[in-house]
């Protein structure tokens, strides 16, 4: 088995690098780990033997504010009892429903996992996908005890239906975003039970930094007796009559493949690039056109390093904002994070507000003794929203402008204690890691590019209609981010054509 | 000795195998377990008629079969804890050892309802109970043994 890699090492989005001084360490695009309890190839191929280490810090995600008002913090899932805390300095009630919901989530952690990693259902030849009948939902919402009109609901309209106080709303609005779920999306509720219940509370962070799972991944890959090829960048899949039957790259190699070639690039880059649009049926060359990527994954990552890390207004409150591993600032209430998503989905950029993360306070090891290293991610539009040079005039001036909220909000952000920032863009983001347009999914989410409609009806159990040629990136259920999701499903589609051996489900259930 | 599947010998049987596991009552919760199974009739089982069902009841009593067998009418929901519902075929390809049932759950094709908690907190003994009858339960197929072809 050979891996052939466009840059000049693995790891795609888990990239952590030096990109303003050198001995801070910054994660370029992933920042948290929520997959790792979960995800089969951590277990499976004992990554932490090849080096993969995590610290798990106790405040997860939370917000402050400018005027000082207490934060709400969401708290790992066995700390539970500070996380009521936090909420119930604005409302009880808005606590008992969040940690009761929380807590019923976590006992049927393993259910949602298995729709990450169990292919979606086909849908009959001539039919349409009804996100309604997805199997989960009666399972899920039975056990959790949510109304199941919800099922139909966008997950703002849920939030708003369930809590009553404004911190917390403009909290979990920001945490529904995280993973990309588009927080006015109708029929989705189950997005919201995934990114809001599920997910709030169990993010890891790499010791080092992410790119070293990356590292853990590709040495268990060696060690497994895979090839790498760097710098090999595909520009073609060979073709025998209708049969994928290797690749070739941009500077003329060719390399040979007996058995399967398998994607991880995006939809459109593979079918319309690698095998060609003259090689599809006039369906899958349509339905590979149609697919659309954006807006509600787009990122731009702002890093920065900082002699102390911030000391928040609210910290008078609840010191533990300060040592909380995400920190939502800019946002005084539910309208500025409303307004700045939609903003972003909108082709507009943003006012100046971001989620923070300090990762030096969990792990001294990604910055010089005593120093800091932050990072933080704004949502912003697609990369082919803005011109080349508005792109250049926002890694100009959007940092300092950002600053200056900050210290509204932290009042020790001065520009003494930056010794040196950097604003990764969208733009980059696609020329660097194809991520398309700056979209971390490569692909919206959205009813019709989601589940089994993912990336298109016919394409959605992993196969393509050129025989040999499997799809295994993000452009499939169930889309980005660091879980190795793609990957595995796609594997269970080639041992199953290929009689090869199913993966261990060894305490797992899928 | 192979018995026609579902017939009364057949459970007779699987119940046994699961009774002759002498772990099982330490490692099964304890408490009585009802589960119930609905196979409909989908056209392509040649056991369970077209627009016919079947039912059948598995209770556990702390590690225990204390009953296995099929009834003519679905049991009330409270009599029950659990309720696995699906085509006939899928529950005969199970049996047959050509599908998974955690992958038939989780697409949907089984349709599970119960506390799903309890049956994570409990999903090694599932998978045991289940591979008794598929790995060792011998079954006898006399209308003709899944993957029954086109029509499936």
């Amino acid at each position: 088995m050979a891996v052939l890699e466009r840059r000049h090492e693995e790891g795609g989005g888990l990239n952590t690098e030096e990109p303003c001084i050198p001995g801070y360490y910054h994660n370029m695009h992933a920042q948290f780990m929520e997959f790792l309890d979960y995800m089969p190839v951590y277990k499976d191929f004992d990554l932490e033997r090849m080096g993969a280490r995590w610290v798990y810090p106790e405040a997860q995600c939370g917000i402050a504010f400018a005027d000082g008002r207490p934060p709400v913090i969401i708290h790992r899932p066995d700390l539970l009892d500070r996380t009521w805390k936090s909420i119930a300095r604005y409302s009880k009630a808005d606590a008992d429903t969040f940690c009761e919901l929380k807590r019923r989530t976590m006992e049927i952690d393993q259910i949602l996992a298995a729709a990450l990693y169990t292919p979606p259902p086909p849908v009959p030849e001539g039919e349409i996908a009804n996100p309604l009948d997805n199997p989960l939902i009666d399972p899920i919402f039975s056990h959790i005890g949510l109304d199941k009109t919800c099922v139909l609901k966008s997950p703002k309209a849920i939030i708003d239906e369930l809590f009553e106080t404004p911190e917390l709303r403009a909290l979990l609005y920001r945490e529904c975003v995280e993973w990309g779920t588009p927080i006015d999306m109708e029929m989705g509720g189950v997005a919201f039970v995934m990114s809001v219940l599920w997910f709030s509370g169990i993010w890891k962070l790499m010791v080092g930094g992410t790119h070293t799972l990356a590292h853990a991944m590709t040495q268990a890959c060696l060690r497994e007796g895979v090839t790498f090829l760097e710098s090999s960048e595909v520009s073609e899949v060979v073709l025998s009559g209708h049969r994928a039957v290797g690749v070739r790259t941009a500077d003329g190699r060719k390399f040979g493949a007996r058995h399967v070639v398998a994607s991880s690039t995006d939809i459109q880059q593979t079918l319309l690039g690698m095998v060609g649009e003259e090689n599809l049926s006039e369906l899958w060359r349509r339905r590979a056109r149609a697919f659309r990527y954006g807006p509600s994954h787009v990122l731009a990552t702002t890093v920065w390093c900082l002699r102390e890390a911030p000391h928040y207004r609210s910290a008078e409150a609840d010191p533990e904002i300060d040592r909380c591993f995400y920190v939502m600032v800019g946002f005084d209430g539910p309208d500025d994070t409303i307004d700045y998503i939609r903003a972003a989905y909108s082709g507009h950029l943003p006012q100046h507000a971001a989620g923070v993360w300090v990762n030096t306070i969990h792990d001294p090891s990604q910055g010089p003794p005593g120093m800091h290293s932050a990072t933080g991610w704004f949502f912003f539009p697609p990369a082919d929203r803005l011109s080349e040079q508005e792109w250049e005039e926002v890694r100009r001036t959007y940092n300092a402008r950002f600053l200056e909220t900050w210290q509204r909000f932290a009042p020790n952000m001065t520009a003494d204690n930056v010794l040196a920032e950097r604003l990764y863009t969208p733009d980059q983001m696609d020329s660097k890691n194809k991520m398309r347009f700056g979209d971390f999914s490569n692909g919206a989410f959205a009813l019709d590019q989601l589940n089994s409609s993912r990336p298109f009806p016919e394409a959605a159990q992993y196969r393509t209609e050129i025989e040999g040629l499997y799809l295994c990136g993000a452009s499939s259920h169930p889309g980005g981010g660091v879980h190795a999701g793609c990957g595995y499903n796609a594997y269970k589609a080639i041992a199953a054509d290929h009689d090869l051996p199913a993966p261990s489900r060894e305490g797992r259930i899928y | 000795m192979a018995h026609e599947v579902f017939s009364p010998e057949w459970l007779g049987q699987w119940a046994a195998l699961i009774n002759s596991d002498e772990s099982l009552p330490e490692r099964a919760p304890a408490g009585v377990w009802r589960i119930y199974v609905r196979a409909e009739g989908d056209g392509v089982s040649p056991y369970v008629p077209a627009g016919e069902t079947m039912h059948l009841i598995l209770q556990l009593e702390d590690g225990r079969c204390t009953r296995l067998e099929r009834t003519a009418a679905a049991p009330g929901p409270r009599e029950l804890d659990f309720r696995f519902s699906g085509p006939a075929r899928i529950f005969e390809e199970v049996t047959a050892g050509l599908r998974d049932p955690v992958d038939a759950g989780l697409t949907g094709e089984i349709k599970i309802a119960g506390d799903m908690a309890f049956l994570l907190r409990n999903a090694e003994l599932v998978k045991e109970i289940v591979d008794l009858y598929v790995g060792r339960l011998e079954t006898d197929w006399p209308r003709g043994r899944p993957p029954y072809g086109d029509g499936a």
